[in-house]
């Protein structure tokens, strides 16, 4: 006990000395958060009904997941911060196995019959290092479910040049995932048995203020995959490598006429699998204030559309690589939500709702003449609190 | 800043002495405005009423945060809220307030009031922030850091007796620094042999009134509103003049029990109490 204390004092004298030295009058000091947080979101997804027409067998309901969130973030020592979240997931209803074609020409979906209750544990840590100019982070990721785990190391980095005008960020990771698939061992599901995944990632970007009311980022990333990377539910063989590549952009405005902000954000990814996709987003963030409360309210869209990868089909074949996973078919999809805080105290409360439609059909480009009729539409609602303490 | 300044220094050249000169006042009167009460056009004076939460620049956050680290080391006796007293006490006058105005007016003191979150500050109705207790001692270190930059290696900075040294003397002699005597405030109690770091002193007769035979000095202790009583005198020294002036003014208010948490925090330091008697690291010259 004696040594613990000993070890807790601060005394004032290193207190201030610590603080003092932390004032800076030129170039700003990188701003080290001053407040611990604590956050809580509970999430429920649940996917639309397929339509029974469009049903070889099975059931009807899609997936509904139900998410728990908490993260806590501290200050440590001045210089530095750890963020560690938790997340839990219960996911219950049934995913596609495959698509096929009946008699009539139409593509029809297989269910898995039986409901599946899957539970999903994740848990990271991250620690942060702030400089004069700059930050440094590095974390742990782990995710374990009845079928799947992973662990993935990460290590980011920023820097502020050009008076601060600039910030320069990279970020390399890598994860290793194990597969146990539940279910009869037979087919495909013997063999992904003890099948691992690995990937390597990094993120380039670069952001810059423009002007006092906007910055704009634009960035590149790449990731390369190797291993199993079939679906062992779905029966399909995917090749054993895959290599993404990303180019983004956002742009953010702060419309001083209307006491908001404007983001906007564009995403074109391309891999070697034949997969090409873009995903256009805008949100605003409005300050309101309603009795007395100040509240913000962002509605939000995007946009996506994909292109299949090469090797999607629905027919049989014997190619060495095929999937009729809807994941890899062509197909457009929007999202419309609208997200609100109410800040109040040390206290935000949060509100989301989200509404996502897709259609093989809404694509802008890459339409195909195949069908995706596993094609999911969901909705979320999720709420949340954060709290700020010292 | 309200009292006589002074820069002490041996320069390369006649140049350089000028652009030290120019350049430390050019940086003290910077933050003088600054923070200044009087002035429309002050930070302090935006922040102070202010009726939404303003963001501030980075000096000021490192000022309110090092102002906030001040309250919760002192145990809430260190409060840059405290100025709105004040408006109940007036050092012209050999009169005492009463103590319903006092307490009306504690209610605008409490920095733990404020809402201060590390980019935003706002303030509750009718309180007040007064940078005065730190923006002299700021400005001696701002301004050792601009000699520093102008490659000056000798001299020191007397903000009204706040010092920060930027180096000793070519012949490697120390500066010696006189602390006021409170009895006989232009002679010197004890001389000090500074060759590097800060100094500052807080001192019960820098403005007061005696009534009946007691003194009240302009030390006000922000929880009971009324002076604080037990040191004549304290001087620290340590690397900041920030953290000395802090810490010389936290003593005085903590009154009998300052040289003891002195003592334990390990840094130099001179006191007198009121009754004559000596704490401190620092040797007194007879």
């Amino acid at each position: 006990m004696a040594v613990t204390n000993r070890i807790n004092k601060t005394t004032a004298l290193s207190a201030l000395t610590l603080s003092a030295t932390a004032i800076s009058s030129g170039a700003q000091a990188m701003a080290v958060p001053e407040k611990k947080q604590v956050s809580v979101r509970v999430t429920n997804y649940q996917e639309q009904p397929l339509p029974e027409t469009r049903l070889a067998g099975g059931s009807t309901e899609r997936y509904g997941i139900n998410v728990l969130q908490f993260s806590y973030f501290t200050p440590v020592a001045g210089q530095y911060s750890v963020m560690t979240t938790a997340q839990y997931e219960k996911l219950s209803g049934a995913s596609p196995y495959g698509s096929a074609e009946n008699a009539d020409g139409q593509t029809e979906v297989l269910m898995s019959g039986a409901t599946i209750d899957e539970q999903r544990l994740d848990a990271s840590v991250t620690g942060t290092r702030y400089f004069k100019s700059g930050t440094l982070a590095s974390g742990l990721a782990v995710s374990t479910e009845n079928d799947y785990q992973s662990v993935a190391l990460s290590l980011d980095g920023s820097l502020e040049i050009f008076d601060k005008h600039t910030t320069l960020m990279a970020s390399v990771s890598t994860s290793f995932d194990t597969l146990s698939p539940t279910g009869p061992k037979i087919g495909t599901r013997a063999e992904a048995d003890g099948e691992t995944k690995r990937s390597v990632s990094w993120y380039e970007g670069v952001t810059q203020v423009i002007d006092k009311y906007s910055t704009v980022q634009v960035g590149v990333g790449y990731t390369r995959l190797w291993g199993y990377l079939s679906d062992p539910y779905k029966g399909d063989s995917r090749p054993d490598s895959r290599e993404q590549y990303t180019v983004s952009a956002q742009y953010r405005r702060f419309l001083s006429d209307f006491d908001s902000a404007l983001h906007l954000d564009y995403r074109l990814y391309q891999d070697d699998w034949g997969v090409i996709s873009n995903t256009l987003s805008g949100s605003t963030w409005t300050d309101v204030n309603v009795f007395g409360q100040r509240i913000m309210l962002s509605p939000n869209v995007r946009y996506y559309w994909q292109h299949a990868a090469d090797f999607y089909t629905v027919k049989a074949t014997t190619d060495e690589h095929f999937s009729s996973d809807y994941r890899l078919s062509a197909y457009g999809a929007i999202n419309f939500g609208l997200d609100a805080q109410w800040h109040h105290k040390d206290y935000v409360y949060t509100i989301g709702v989200n509404q996502y439609l897709s259609a093989e059909s809404w694509g802008l480009t890459g339409g195909q003449d195949t069908e995706t009729p596993s094609l999911v539409n969901f909705t979320t609602i999720s709420f949340g609190v954060d709290y700020k303490f010292k | 800043m309200g009292s006589p300044c002074q820069l002490h220094g041996f320069f390369l050249s006649q140049e350089q002495a000028t652009q030290a000169f120019d350049q430390t006042e050019a940086e003290v009167l910077r933050l003088e405005h600054k923070y200044s009460r009087y002035r429309e056009d002050s930070v302090v004076t935006q922040i102070n009423r202010a009726e939404r939460p303003i963001e501030v620049d980075t000096e000021t956050q490192g000022l309110l945060n090092y102002a906030k680290t001040c309250h919760e080391m002192s145990d809430g006796l260190f409060d840059i809220t405290s100025g709105v007293l004040r408006q109940v006490w007036n050092f012209r006058e050999p009169r005492l307030p009463t103590p319903d105005s006092v307490e009306a007016c504690l209610k605008l003191v409490g920095f733990h009031q404020i809402r201060w979150d590390g980019q935003m500050v706002q303030l509750p109705a009718g309180m007040e922030l007064d940078f005065g207790g730190v923006v002299k001692e700021y400005a001696a270190d701002q301004a050792k850091k601009v000699l520093l930059s102008l490659g000056v290696e000798h001299g020191l900075v007397d903000l009204g007796g706040d010092m920060a040294v930027v180096g000793p003397k070519p012949d490697g002699a120390p500066w010696k620094v006189g602390v006021r005597n409170p009895e006989q405030p232009d002679r010197p109690i004890v001389t000090i042999n500074l060759s590097e770091g800060a100094i500052a002193t807080s001192g019960h007769y820098e403005r007061y009134v005696i009534v009946d035979g007691t003194r009240y000095c302009h030390i006000l202790n922000p929880k009971t509103g009324w002076p604080v009583q037990g040191l004549a005198t304290v001087s620290v020294i340590s690397s900041q003049c920030l953290v000395s002036g802090s810490l010389s003014t936290i003593a005085m208010l903590k009154g009998a029990q300052g040289p003891q948490w002195l003592s334990e925090q390990g840094v130099v330091f001179f006191a007198q109490d009121e009754a004559g008697q000596h704490f401190g690291s620092i040797e007194i010259d007879l």
